[in-house]
């Protein structure tokens, strides 16, 4: 026996007008908490890698429209490190390409343009490989870096296997490379444009 | 067949993994370690549980045309619930597995589950149907996260269990290491119940 067609629709729309209602429902209890978990990673990422501070960085942000050396112009927020009323440094987040993934770095910077600490935000690179740029070990050779300080490799900070000084993962050369190579450009960014994103009226 | 039989045929005789070797995907890609294994699993059994019971109750009611829009409908809110509910309380473990949860919308032991049991069956013993499958793929994946975590990192849920001089094989972890365990542990399931066959 066919199924009239009106009432196949009218079976699809009532599933799908259920299903949207719940979803909303289910989104709008998850969203404050869901925003707080972000904040609070946001806020982790910002104490590992900003000098001593006695603001609250994750507050006083500042998206500036900088044009990079390809030409192009690219917004990128940058948070900022305050004791009392005088900034001390300011991360922002770096992106290279992984062995399999986009990995995203958190680069903090001094007033000094040295490196003050670097976190790993966000990656997918191959477990107990790769992945092992989240170790401690790794990160924290990072703080203390300039270009200045560092040996460079045509003008850009390198991994040892490249002729630079930072040690990579044994087993694993991409990923460290990747971020290697996001974190000089973060500085090199940084340096051609320190009065920009250093000076300035913060709200 | 008893409620009791419903329950556990998912562990073994008709177990997901192993058996109907169903929902590979997901499978291959997460049991890198056996933590993760118990958190896909979990999030999969739920899905299956909810969407059971809903396309159950529905079943007399969903015209034979449109039933699988309708399924993928009911499965697809479910899994978005679980992955907004994740992101908000358990958000460091939806770091690991946010990529993965979406997955489960087409995950074909779901919609097996929906097509081949929860529309022919009563509301309670699809729900059952649901669990014991749920329970059943939790388990498989955890035994293979397991045994990739012990030759890939030399721990089983973070617990180092190899003498340090065991250097870790990493490949374990890396694709090709999830289907040689999983072929490994598809022989050996195979071998152990070869006399219920015949």
């Amino acid at each position: 026996m066919e199924t009239p067609s009106l009432k196949l629709i009218a079976t699809l729309t009532v599933t799908c007008l259920v299903a949207a209602a719940t979803l909303g429902a289910v989104y709008m209890v998850t969203k404050e908490p869901i925003a707080e978990q972000k904040r609070l990673e946001l806020l982790r990422a910002l104490k590992t890698t900003l000098p001593e501070y006695d603001n609250d960085p994750a507050a006083s942000s500042r998206v500036i429209s900088l044009t990079l050396d390809g030409g192009q112009t690219r917004d990128i927020t940058f948070y900022y490190a305050k004791m009392g009323p005088d900034v001390v440094g300011v991360a922002f987040v770096v992106i290279g390409q992984g062995f399999q993934s986009f990995i995203h770095v958190m680069l903090g910077v001094t007033v000094d343009s040295e490196i003050s600490g670097i976190e790993v935000l966000e990656h997918a690179e191959t477990p107990g490989l790769g992945a092992l740029i989240e170790l401690d070990s790794f990160k924290e050779q990072f703080s203390g870096k300039s270009l200045e300080n560092s040996k460079l490799v045509a003008g850009n900070m390198a991994v040892v296997n490249d002729g630079g000084d930072v040690q990579a993962i044994t087993g694993a050369t991409i990923s460290p490379r990747a971020i290697v190579q996001a974190v000089s450009a973060g500085m090199k960014l940084f340096g051609d444009h320190r009065a920009e994103i250093v000076g300035g009226p913060l709200e | 067949m008893s409620l009791w039989k419903e329950f556990t045929k998912g562990f073994v005789k008709e177990n997901p993994l192993f058996r109907l070797v169903l929902g590979l995907c997901p499978t291959l890609a997460v049991t890198t370690a056996a933590i993760n294994g118990v958190a896909m699993g979990l999030a999969a059994t739920f899905v299956l549980v909810g969407s059971n019971v809903v396309i159950s109750m529905l079943r007399k009611i969903i015209p034979k045309k449109v039933r699988i829009p309708v399924f993928i409908v009911v499965i697809a809110s479910f899994v978005t619930v679980i992955d907004l509910t994740m992101n908000a309380y358990f958000h460091e473990l939806h770091k690991v597995l946010g990529l993965f949860v979406p997955l489960i919308v087409v995950n074909c032991i779901i919609l097996g589950r929906a097509e081949a049991f929860a529309s022919r069956n009563t509301v309670f013993r699809s729900f059952v149907d649901g669990l014991g499958m749920g329970l059943g793929f939790t388990i498989s994946l955890v035994a293979l996260g397991a045994i990739r975590e012990y030759f890939g990192a030399g721990t089983i849920f973070g617990v180092n269990l190899m003498p340090a001089s065991y250097e870790v094989a990493i490949i374990m972890l890396l694709p090709p290491g999830a289907y040689i365990a999983l072929g490994f542990m598809l022989g050996a399931m195979n071998k152990l119940t070869k006399h219920e066959e015949s």
